[in-house]
């Protein structure tokens, strides 16, 4: 980040003292992040708006609690999408499949769209079938590259928890991408059996 | 290397977060160790596809308005407040938002009713015998509870913690659940008092 630009945390004390263009940088910043998360965790289309905007008015209500001795603000507000998330899930456990959410495919040719268009679901398959906690963790350190202590803030627990849930996840991920409930694609055809060999 | 120690590695080794020479030299000598990371490179690259399919999505212009008229009733209520009630009106402001929205969106939304007692100075039962209601609490020191006489009140769902804000006892195990509150408005659509129903 542009060392000239306020960080996350100075504007946030802006903010909080009625400083509207600092809400609005904060949220130009974070929302498409605060977005995305929901939707890798939901897959879909209506909780990612709605969990978007109560993340923002959480902050607005809450933003005096954040600690940045606890995490950055990135990872008070992932704190806060996941459980916005995670009460929408449960109320989607009553209903029928979560809607489907168009994503841009930048490939010029058709075919190469196609594929690429079907490994994208079936990636995005492969996540949404795993259990919440071992979701959350993908989500936020492989699809939004946060280290372990971040999302450890995120998740309210241990770095050693976040460590030990991705381990089991990737294991999961790997097994579903290469024929489980997520299969077939391009990618799980280039994954081969881990058999031991000693 | 063993291959315990392989499994360690394995994952920031297929992610290319770190460049084990011993690590990958132990892939020549045991094929299951090579397999893994083939695996895991795999996995690494279809989560890197979601992830980048992802990357140009923002919410949609109308969240960031929503939010930007949220923020301005909090902070007019902010600046009017005295200290106490910052908080509550923040809430407040961001509940009235939601309902909005909700009202927007659903055109079944509970339909304003008169004020009552609006000085009563203890618990009450409200119009529906089996509810329980505190007083009326002001949001702004100076306000004259009993000039809101007549005015709309709505039925609203707050965060739990606005209880505490109050002087009120709150059950930390419901933290979580939001707390019903009928709210009075001002001749200006803007939050005066609130009370809280059981």
């Amino acid at each position: 980040m542009d060392p000239q630009l306020p960080s996350d945390e100075e504007l946030l004390q802006q903010m909080l003292s009625g400083q509207e263009e600092a809400f609005v940088e904060i949220y130009r910043r974070r929302q498409a992040g605060v977005l995305r998360f929901a939707l890798h965790m939901s897959g879909s289309a209506a909780t990612v708006e709605d969990v978007t905007q109560e993340v923002f008015l959480a902050l607005m209500r809450d933003g005096v609690k954040f600690d940045p001795r606890r995490g950055s603000l990135g990872a008070f507000l992932y704190g806060i999408a996941r459980n916005h998330v995670l009460r929408s899930l449960d109320r989607q456990a009553d209903r029928s499949s979560p809607a489907e959410v168009e994503l841009a495919a930048p490939d010029a040719d058709p075919l190469g769209r196609l594929t690429r268009r079907e490994t994208i679901e079936t990636v995005r398959a492969a996540v949404l079938s795993l259990p919440v906690h071992y979701r959350e963790v993908v989500v936020l350190c492989e699809l939004h590259e946060l280290d372990y202590a971040q999302a450890a803030a995120a998740l309210g627990c241990a770095l050693g928890t976040v460590r030990s849930r991705l381990h089991r996840a990737r294991g999961m991920l790997a097994e579903r991408l290469r024929g489980g409930t997520a299969a077939p694609s391009v990618v799980a055809g280039q994954i081969k059996p881990a058999g031991c060999s000693i | 290397m063993n291959c315990r120690e392989f499994d360690d590695v394995v994952f920031e080794l297929a992610r290319g977060w770190v460049a084990d020479g011993a690590a990958l030299a132990h892939t020549d000598a045991c094929s299951r160790c090579a397999v893994r990371l083939a695996n895991e490179r795999d996995v690494a690259a279809a989560l890197r596809i979601l992830a980048t399919s992802s990357q140009s999505l923002e919410a949609p212009a109308r969240v960031e308005r929503m939010l930007l008229a949220a923020f301005r009733r909090g902070a007019r209520a902010q600046s009017a407040a005295k200290s106490g009630a910052l908080w509550p009106a923040w809430g407040i402001a961001a509940a009235l938002a939601v309902l909005a929205v909700a009202a927007a969106l659903q055109p079944r939304a509970p339909a304003p009713v008169a004020i009552d007692n609006v000085a009563a100075s203890q618990a009450v039962e409200s119009a529906d015998s089996s509810e329980v209601a505190t007083q009326y609490f002001a949001l702004e020191q100076d306000t004259d509870l009993s000039a809101l006489e007549g005015a709309p009140v709505v039925r609203m769902k707050l965060p739990r913690t606005v209880l505490t804000t109050f002087g009120l006892p709150m059950n930390p195990e419901r933290a979580e659940e939001p707390v019903q509150a009928d709210v009075v408005l001002g001749p200006d659509g803007f939050a005066r008092a609130v009370r809280f129903v059981n």
